[in-house]
């Protein structure tokens, strides 16, 4: 085909698609039922936060006649300053998707059987009122369970004081404690880790896609961007991964590393700047513990990291377990120490692994070595605003399920979710009777998918608050329909590791669709109805949400979103102490804030802090109190835990590099390691798109479906030919795949995408979380999603 | 017996001293311009505290101790090379109205004023060395004789160190005497930094801030007569002589050298104003901000122009080459007349900026150099084509 033709078929089929979704949109809004729609045509924008992934980028939605018709990014918003994913540009067809639910719905058939009836919101509001207010006269209050989903909302500050005013504490989100809990081990805030990338000079990313799986893909391009763009090519990123992922093959370095085997790495590193003596001794002095080698007074003498390491992690050894060749383990090592600015990142792929959170802290331990933690460019602890909270107040029964030193002993988020299915079908210590799932799909992406969906049938009420049908809310008794982000209102703090706090608005670019309402006005609807009293000072969730934004103003602090140059300007006034007067009262601050689309705070909160090492201690442990003192500071019964882990330990646990990181238990040789290939747009609603399912395997030239990748010589080696079928088998299930070779790939590792093959409308490929290992990371109780060995074999 | 003027009698003579300034001549906001700065792309080139372009000079690290019109000197000296650049850069050459001309002034004049944030170790040696410690407490540091420090955490700018310090200097001077400590001397710097030590060393946890606005010189010039300034110095030729005529000095300095200036001879000041009866002023809410604002700013205006000095530019830099008065010349775009106009000097130079493009193409046509300017000579230049130009 000619370019001329082909190009004007491609604006025409464009412009057909568009027209055809504005269509569908307007019949939606209504404004079609009169004929063909014949209004002003005048175009404005509404700033908004995307809620289509927790990263938060700041939107703008032009809308023609007050109907939205695009999704533009921000310009001014900190986090993605004008960027946008495939995902965010394409969610406007979440307002029309066919899978959207319209109205309230009540099961009608057998559970699981799909079959519901379109029932009144008052009729579901009294039926759910009804339900929780038998568990609240019965005194069992406990006996309801939320599980929230990982958004970054005021909503989930909303459920919070719900539910502590309710008396339940079984409130459950959907998040990775893996960075808190990694904190909190190395003697770090137990609010996590933040990471001043805008000034750092060296990413060194382990396990950690960051342009297409981190937590917010848009803020790390742009700053990429932003990198590349500055005198000296100041900022350089290098990738360690199994697999040349988009991310490692824009860094300047990709290096290949067996699965699970960062952690062994990063003490190989840690070795070699010991061993060169390239570490900041004068930090590792003041501000570390657990370096040296210490004897008490009984003579007893604990083995300190350095010797541990010096021990255990020479880089041959290293070498032979990651697959690193000898020279790029030394190149890397000297690199990371030189670079003055070089920080180390350790993302789900360290995390997710049996032993995640020790990886994790291994990694981290880069960063105490070379004194980057607490400095300019360096890490420190998350900044967030912390909204006062209105209702106080401790539920009388424990949570179904909390950490203990047998298992997982800090089990919160997504790990403690992971402990729920046993908890309920066992019915202990008490039987759930009502379970509210807000947005929420535990039945579609968690290993243990069967035993959800055996749970669920167990709980004698159960009710799913969603946008769009999936697998979690059809075995639900009552499905409440939530709108889209487009037609919400909130203020959300994005998820980026960000060194300031930012707060985003979400504002509705639309009234809702159908008969869709906000989860938060439903329920704060119900808890008015259970007990009006705390609740009667905000008639809807707006009024909430306004209410935490008066905070905001009355705060004094920060700035709402502004260009560049006027953040860096007021920035500096407010480094020397002064502040221009911008806002006349409350209400003009919230004009502004609507017109910006947002507040952040661009000085640090922390400046005065800068120096110090994040934390209560003040100190990074290579010896870790917290974990010591989690099992009465008694090494027998860490060593205990650890074992029955599956760890390789050896009585001096709680020193870093000493316990595991050793000997994988022994496979059968044709079994290799499973790499999920994670990306942002197959997270939730946006592998529901019709356009970004069409961009799920572009460069592989796979269609629709999914797939499974293997190196050449892997292949070779299992003599399987490209493109043809073959079975991906583990041990709990296998799936029918195309084989696709990739170079850029670790041997010994299988490659398959995760997102795939959900129900409904816009269904393709394979859901690859049915075949994963139930297994979960020791201390946070997190799926071990990188812990499943599998075979490749032919289908034919 | 000291003879007292009476504060009401001293009202009236205060009256008879008013400045002859016009408010309007001093900038009410002088960060307005912040705005321009980015909408015209003067941020795409310049920077300031290196946030910003990299083609042009960091504008924080500039020599900008001068007067508005030299300010625009300054700007039209480098025009051709400015264009260039913005040529190459696809940016279009900002066309600039009289307001913003005085408003781009007056915010790249005022980058000085906000001091650069305070060395804490330094500033625990200045609360050691000027002898703060052995009346105050911060933290475990001190003695408890004057107030606890701590709650000063909460106070981002050292302005408000300095005006605490003002308002007690009194009480302080008298326990010093007792104490036999010497009179501690500070420049700008040193109170920066003490404020960043003590609030470092506060262990206030709540993480409430307070900021000073930044002063208002319109304010500021009010204050200098209300608080009796004026009684003891000349501005502009105004006030009475028995101090230092403001004018002369510089004050092309940030808020709180001026500031620590104040306290410096904080002692013979509040005597010499108890000699004449006058009572000494204290400062409160955002008014040390605004007082040193209206210093700062008093070397932006511009003393009277010098039109004979200007016709003789007129002539030297070539403008006569192409320009005129009247209505003798072949293209009327060309004379600077305008009947019965009554133009101000920045209104002409606002003009002499928009065409700054079209003049440069035709004097490299007719090659001739570039004219630059001085000190002053934009002044006196403008002066004389506005006298002559409205007639």
């Amino acid at each position: 085909m000619e370019r001329r033709k082909f190009l004007t078929t491609l604006a025409w089929g464009t412009s057909a698609l568009t027209v055809l979704q504005l269509d569908r949109l307007l019949a939606a809004t209504g404004y079609h039922e009169g004929g063909p729609y014949n209004g002003p045509l005048l175009t404005n924008y509404v700033s908004s936060t995307c809620g289509a992934c927790p990263g938060g980028c700041g939107i703008r939605v032009r809308r023609v006649d007050d109907i939205p018709v695009a999704i533009e990014g921000n310009p001014v918003h900190p986090v993605n300053r004008g960027g946008l994913c495939p995902v965010g540009v394409a969610a406007m067809a979440l307002l029309i998707h066919p899978d959207r639910i319209r109205q309230p719905l009540m099961r009608s058939g057998p559970r699981g059987s799909g079959q519901f009836k379109p029932v009144t919101w008052e009729t579901a509001e009294q039926t759910l009122v009804e339900k929780l207010a038998e568990l609240k006269s019965a005194g069992t209050p406990e006996q309801l369970l939320f599980l929230n989903h990982g958004g970054n909302g005021l909503g989930a500050e909303l459920l919070k004081e719900f539910m502590a005013d309710f008396g339940s504490p079984n409130l459950y989100s959907v998040f990775d404690p893996s960075a808190q809990v990694c904190s909190t081990v190395w003697g770090g805030d137990p609010a996590g880790i933040s990471y001043d990338l805008e000034n750092a000079h060296l990413a060194l990313c382990f396990g950690y896609p960051v342009f297409e799986g981190g937590d917010n893909p848009v803020y790390f391009a742009g700053l990429r961007q932003r990198w590349l763009s500055v005198e000296e090519q100041k900022g350089r990123l290098i990738v360690i991964d199994p697999r040349l992922s988009a991310t490692a093959a824009k860094a300047e370095r990709w290096v290949p590393i067996a699965s699970g085997t960062h952690g062994i790495l990063a003490l190989g590193l840690a070795y070699l700047i010991i061993k060169e003596r390239l570490y900041d001794e004068r930090f590792v002095k003041e501000s570390c513990v657990g370096f040296e080698d210490e004897t008490d007074g009984h003579g007893h003498t604990t083995e300190g990291f350095k010797s541990l390491v010096l021990r255990n992690y020479y880089p041959a050894f290293v070498s032979e377990k990651t697959g690193v060749p000898l020279d790029q383990i030394i190149s890397l090592a000297r690199m990371f120490a030189t670079t003055s600015g070089a920080i180390a990142l350790p993302g789900a792929g360290v995390t997710t692994t049996v032993d995640g959170v020790i990886q994790a802290w291994a990694v981290m331990a880069l960063n105490a070595l070379t004194g980057r933690l607490g400095t300019r460019g360096g890490v420190g602890k998350p900044v967030e605003y912390v909204f006062r909270k209105a209702i106080h107040q401790e539920p009388a029964a424990p949570p179904l399920v909390s950490g203990s030193t047998q298992q997982f002993p800090y089990l919160s988020g997504r790990g403690a979710i992971e402990s729920l299915p046993e908890r309920i079908l066992a019915g202990t210590p008490y039987r759930i009777k009502v379970a509210i799932l807000n947005n929420v799909n535990p039945v579609y992406d968690s290993p243990q998918a069967n035993r959800f969906r055996q749970s669920l049938q167990n709980i004698p009420f159960s009710v799913a608050v969603t946008c769009l049908q999936d697998e979690t809310s059809l075995l639900a008794d009552l499905i409440l329909p939530d709108c889209t982000f487009l037609e919400k209102f909130d203020l959300v703090l994005p998820e980026s590791q960000f060194a300031q706090p930012v707060i985003g608005l979400t504002h509705p670019a639309i009234a809702p669709l159908y008969e869709s309402r906000q989860a938060e006005d439903v329920f704060l609807a119900l808890a008015k109805r259970l007990h009006p009293d705390p609740w009667q000072q905000w008639p809807d969730y707006k009024s909430y949400v306004m209410a935490r934004g008066r905070e905001l103003y009355q705060s004094n602090a920060g700035a709402l979103f502004s260009d560049q140059f006027t953040v860096s300007f007021e920035s500096l006034l407010a480094e020397r102490g002064w502040r221009r007067k911008e806002y006349q009262n409350f209400e003009d601050f919230w004009e502004q804030l609507k017109a910006a689309g947002g507040w952040w705070d661009p000085i640090r909160r922390e400046t005065e802090e800068t120096g110090r090492v994040p934390g209560v201690s003040g100190k990074f442990q290579f010896q870790s109190e917290a974990l010591s003192a989690r099992f009465d500071r008694s090494p027998e019964r860490l060593h205990k835990f650890l074992l029955s882990a599956g760890l390789n330990a050896n009585g001096s646990e709680q020193t870093l590099g000493s316990a595991r990181l050793a000997d994988e238990p022994a496979e059968p040789s044709d079994y290799m390691s499973l790499h999920l290939i994670e990306l942002t747009t197959l997270r939730g609603e946006g592998a529901r798109i019709e356009k970004i399912a069409d961009m799920i395997g572009y460069y592989d030239n796979i269609k629709w479906q999914c797939w499974v990748e293997l190196s050449p010589d892997t292949a070779e080696r299992l003599r399987l030919q490209p493109n043809q079928m073959v079975w991906v088998e583990s041990p709990h299930g296998r799936k029918q795949l195309p084989l696709v070779l990739n170079p850029g790939l670790a041997p010994g590792v299988a490659a398959v995408p995760a997102g795939l093959g959900r129900v409904g409308s816009v269904s393709y490929g394979e859901n690859i979380y049915d075949i994963l290992a139930p297994a979960r990371e020791c201390l946070t109780g997190i799926p071990a999603l990188a812990a499943t060995k599998v075979r490749v074999y032919s289908a034919g | 017996m000291r003879f007292k003027i009476p504060i009401a009698l001293l009202l009236l003579i205060n009256t008879g001293w008013a400045l002859e300034l016009k408010q309007a001549d001093l900038p009410a906001d002088p960060l307005h311009g912040a705005a321009l700065f980015t909408q015209k792309n003067c941020d795409r080139c310049h920077s300031i505290e290196g946030k910003g372009g990299t083609f042009g000079p960091d504008l924080a690290r500039s020599d900008l101790d001068r007067s508005h019109l030299d300010i625009f000197a300054m700007m039209w000296n480098h025009s051709p090379q400015m264009s260039g650049i913005m040529t190459d850069l696809r940016l279009p050459r900002p066309s600039l109205a009289s307001g913003d001309l005085t408003e781009l002034a007056a915010y790249i004049y005022y980058i000085d004023y906000f001091d650069k944030p305070g060395d804490i170790s330094h500033g625990m040696r200045v609360f050691s060395e000027k002898g703060c410690v052995n009346c105050h407490r911060v933290g475990s540091l001190g003695k408890a004789i004057g107030p606890d420090l701590a709650p000063i955490k909460k106070y981002v700018s050292p302005i408000f160190l300095a005006q605490m310090m003002w308002d007690h200097g009194p009480r302080i001077k008298a326990k010093m005497d007792e104490l036999g400590i010497p009179w501690p001397h500070f420049d700008g710097a040193g109170i920066a930094d003490l404020m960043a030590f003590l609030r470092d060393a506060s262990p206030v946890t709540d993480p409430a801030r307070v900021f000073m606005r930044p002063g208002n010189p319109q304010i500021g010039e009010q204050l200098f007569e209300d608080k009796g300034c004026i009684a003891c110095h000349r501005v502009f030729g105004t006030g009475r002589a028995i101090g230092p005529d403001l004018t002369k000095s510089s004050f092309h300095r940030s808020a709180t050298s001026v500031s620590a200036i104040m306290w410096n001879h904080g002692p013979v000041i509040w005597n010499r104003m108890e000699e004449l009866g006058i009572q000494r002023p204290t400062f409160e809410d955002n008014e040390m901000a605004d007082l040193t604002a209206f210093l700062y700013f008093v070397r932006f205006l511009e003393p009277e122009g010098d039109p004979l000095r200007g016709e003789m530019l007129f002539r030297q830099k070539g403008c006569q080459k192409c320009h005129y008065f009247g209505e003798k010349g072949v293209d009327s775009s060309f004379s600077l007349s305008r009947k019965g106009v009554d133009r101000s000097k920045v209104e002409i130079a606002a003009q002499m900026w928009n065409s700054g493009q079209v003049m440069a193409a035709m004097m490299t046509r007719m090659k001739t150099e570039w004219p630059r300017f001085g000190p002053g000579e934009m002044n006196d230049l403008l002066e004389y084509v506005r006298q002559n130009g409205n007639r």
